[in-house]
């Protein structure tokens, strides 16, 4: 009887303990879960920042100077900036280098310029993030980024988080934005010109009854001589000048691609080249202040003459 | 030591007196119940408790250890639910739920957690929710109200702990009241101080504290809008070719009238089209006008900005049906009318004002004045001095 007494006593005090063990391992393991989750958000909340925030506002991801000489100190410098602190941090931590467990997050930022076509090239930044997940070991070892190309090889190991990306499709997306409102711009630019030519051609046409009125042999008027010798004849309106885009109604399309880059580049909107019979409209930086693309490569070719 | 407390004698049985050896008749059968040794005697009670009390002691600390960190993971635990509570919720709403309820909004199906879990943390005492909304904040070329939310728990100790950041200034009296002051020490909107305050904000002590911010939802619906615009603008713009393309046949077709045809193609100059708003910008010279500021009319496509919001809704969403765009086109993805909880309908300029040179805006084109092209601007790019867009 006192064995049956003291084993149920004894049974009593271990399942007490045993289900205070058991709840506390069920709740470390959701706590697992939930924070996995929340540094895979913090990195994916980065990617989607990078892509459509600061690679569109700066034409680049981190604005320069950037004077980091490793591509670590470089992502340290990312994840410290001001615009990764704004999407707060993960857990409970105070620290943007911190993944929700509190161990430094690996962020290596490789930057190399990248032609997206012919006459494009950009600035394309890959940057890797890695926390060393929830048993706080990091397996996955990373050296520093010798080109974009590393990229395509990292994958995590273990329990490790792994985020790796680049801002290339935000530069083509770039790329494509631009071109539509130079298209855009052009298009008017081009409408203006038909405008000039109909008015253009009518006052030839008028001129050549006055000839014909008073000689009737007056030889018949050679339009496309006269686009090129005529001063009266259309010309491809110059959008650099502030005049030509009010009377154009295109300021706000230009002011969209001539806006102040936050690291202090400009781009602007100019006919690159202009003959009476074309006209090249497209991008150039600003001399003083150039944007951090090396080579501005959007344009449209306005043909003239006759339509 | 067990078993051997187990053989001792019991001294409170009956005394038990032993067969009289020189009896040799032996009929003295002493009762059963005599030969069983039933309950304790107070040493091994003694024992059995210090045994027990002694195991207890042992294991309290780590058991204890054990129960404050199952506390501790479940409010991280519950703090982190809520967190994805916030974000579903804004994800479906587009916009945060209201402050004096926002425990019953989330609990109407964006969490598991009941109403109650959410006001109260592990051990049993209200959380405290803050809230505070930057409506100043620049997003590319706009500008957005940003949200930056926190709930705080007191934590075992049951006292308010404030982390390092120096915003902080919630007090325990604080706890269980929901309100956008206390946590903040009032940043000012649109700087950098609020970022880096938000990034700051860390628990003091034992506290615990969940941070959500609903920027990256924000970038999101940002984009989204702006290439609704760019679909609208496009499809405004290929909607023009097409009705130019058509009425000049059909003002070819007609004889000249010198009173002019009414209605939308009037070809009573020679050589000049009186179109509708709708021609590409260089092309459209002319445009019947209807009268007040900001309405601009034409035969098919009719949006009225100063119109009721449900009204101008609809009207953007037949636009929409007249460009073949879906019918949520109509609308920012960006904010929702704070009463009807619907989209806000973009505003719509068939004939907008140009930019003057000088700043502001020059006055709407009217008769045979240039016109520029239809514009699709939202309620949050409304003009303003430093930035005009003319609508």
């Amino acid at each position: 009887m006192p064995v049956i007494i003291f084993l149920v006593l004894f049974g009593l005090v271990a399942s007490i303990m045993a289900s205070i063990v058991i709840g506390s391992g069920d709740s470390r393991q959701q706590l697992t879960l939930n924070l996995t989750r929340e540094t895979e958000d913090y990195f994916r909340n980065i990617n989607t920042l990078v892509v459509q925030d600061m690679t569109p506002l700066n034409l680049e991801v981190v604005p320069r100077p950037v004077a980091p000489t490793t591509t670590a100190q470089a992502g340290a410098a990312l994840l410290s900036s001001q615009a990764v602190r704004q999407l707060g941090t993960p857990g409970q931590w105070a620290n943007p280098l911190l993944d929700a467990w509190g161990n430094t997050i690996h962020a290596q930022v490789v930057r190399q310029n990248n032609a997206l076509d012919a006459s494009t090239t950009v600035p394309i930044t890959g940057i890797v993030l890695l926390s060393a997940g929830p048993d706080r070991v990091s397996q996955t070892t990373i050296t520093a980024l010798p080109s974009l190309a590393a990229l395509q090889g990292i994958l995590p190991v273990g329990d490790d988080i792994l985020v790796a990306f680049t801002d290339e499709e935000a530069q083509r997306n770039n790329m494509v934005t631009m071109l539509a409102t130079l298209k855009i711009i052009a298009a008017t630019v081009k409408e203006d010109y038909v405008n000039q030519l109909r008015a253009f051609t009518a006052q030839i046409q008028a001129n050549y009854n006055i000839a014909v009125a008073a000689n009737p042999n007056a030889p018949a008027p050679d339009l496309r001589n006269e686009l090129l010798t005529n001063p009266s004849a259309p010309r491809f309106a110059d959008i650099s000048q502030p005049a030509e885009r009010r009377r154009l109604g295109l300021e706000l399309d230009i002011a969209k691609l001539e806006r102040t880059l936050p690291n202090g580049g400009r781009l602007q909107v100019a006919r690159l080249s202009s003959t009476p019979l074309q006209a090249v409209i497209g991008l150039r930086n600003d001399p003083l202040n150039p944007s951090p693309w090396a080579a501005l490569g959007p344009h449209v070719i306005l043909q003239g003459g006759p339509q | 030591m067990f078993f051997n407390t187990l053989h001792l004698q019991k001294a409170n049985l009956p005394a038990y007196t032993p067969p009289n050896i020189k009896d040799t008749t032996m009929t003295h059968t002493p009762p059963i119940s005599q030969t069983i040794r039933a309950g304790f005697t107070l040493v091994e009670a003694v024992l059995v408790v210090a045994v027990l009390a002694i195991l207890v002691g042992m294991t309290m600390p780590a058991v204890l250890q054990f129960s404050m960190q199952r506390d501790d993971q479940s409010e991280a635990n519950k703090l982190l639910e809520i967190k994805r509570g916030f974000q579903a919720y804004l994800a479906d709403k587009n916009e945060l739920p209201p402050l004096a309820t926002w425990a019953d909004a989330l609990a109407a199906g964006y969490t598991d957690l009941g109403r109650d879990e959410m006001l109260n943390d592990a051990w049993g005492r209200p959380r405290a929710l803050r809230v505070f909304t930057d409506t100043t904040r620049r997003v590319q070329d706009t500008t957005l109200p940003v949200n930056y939310v926190t709930l705080h728990s007191m934590g075992g100790d049951l006292l308010a702990q404030n982390g390092p950041a120096g915003g902080v200034g919630l007090t325990g009296t604080q706890f269980n009241t929901t309100s956008n002051v206390g946590w903040w020490n009032d940043p000012t909107p649109g700087t950098a101080a609020v970022i880096n305050l938000f990034g700051r904000l860390a628990p003091g002590g034992d506290d615990q504290l969940m941070k959500f911010t609903d920027y990256t939802e924000k970038l999101g619906r940002y984009n989204l809008t702006t290439q609704r615009i760019d679909r609208i603008s496009n499809a405004l713009e290929a909607l023009a070719r097409t009705r130019y393309t058509s009425w000049v046949t059909d003002c070819a077709a007609r004889p000249r009238d010198a009173n002019g045809l009414t209605g939308v193609a009037r070809c009573d100059n020679p050589g000049e089209l009186e179109t509708t708003n709708y021609f590409p910008r260089a092309q459209a010279i002319a445009a019947p006008e209807a009268s007040g500021a900001g309405n601009y009319f034409s035969d098919s496509i009719i949006v009225d900005n100063s119109a009721a919001l449900a009204t101008r809704r609809n009207q953007m969403v037949q636009l929409m049906r007249v460009l073949g765009l879906p019918d949520e086109f109509c609308c920012s993805a960006l904010e929702v009318d704070a009463t009807d909880k619907q989209p806000l309908p973009f505003l719509y300029f068939s004939n907008p004002r140009p930019r003057a040179l000088a700043g502001g805006c020059s006055a709407r084109p009217t008769g045979t004045q240039p016109k520029l092209s239809p514009r699709i601007i939202t309620k949050n790019n409304a003009d303003s001095a430093s930035n005009p867009t003319c609508g």
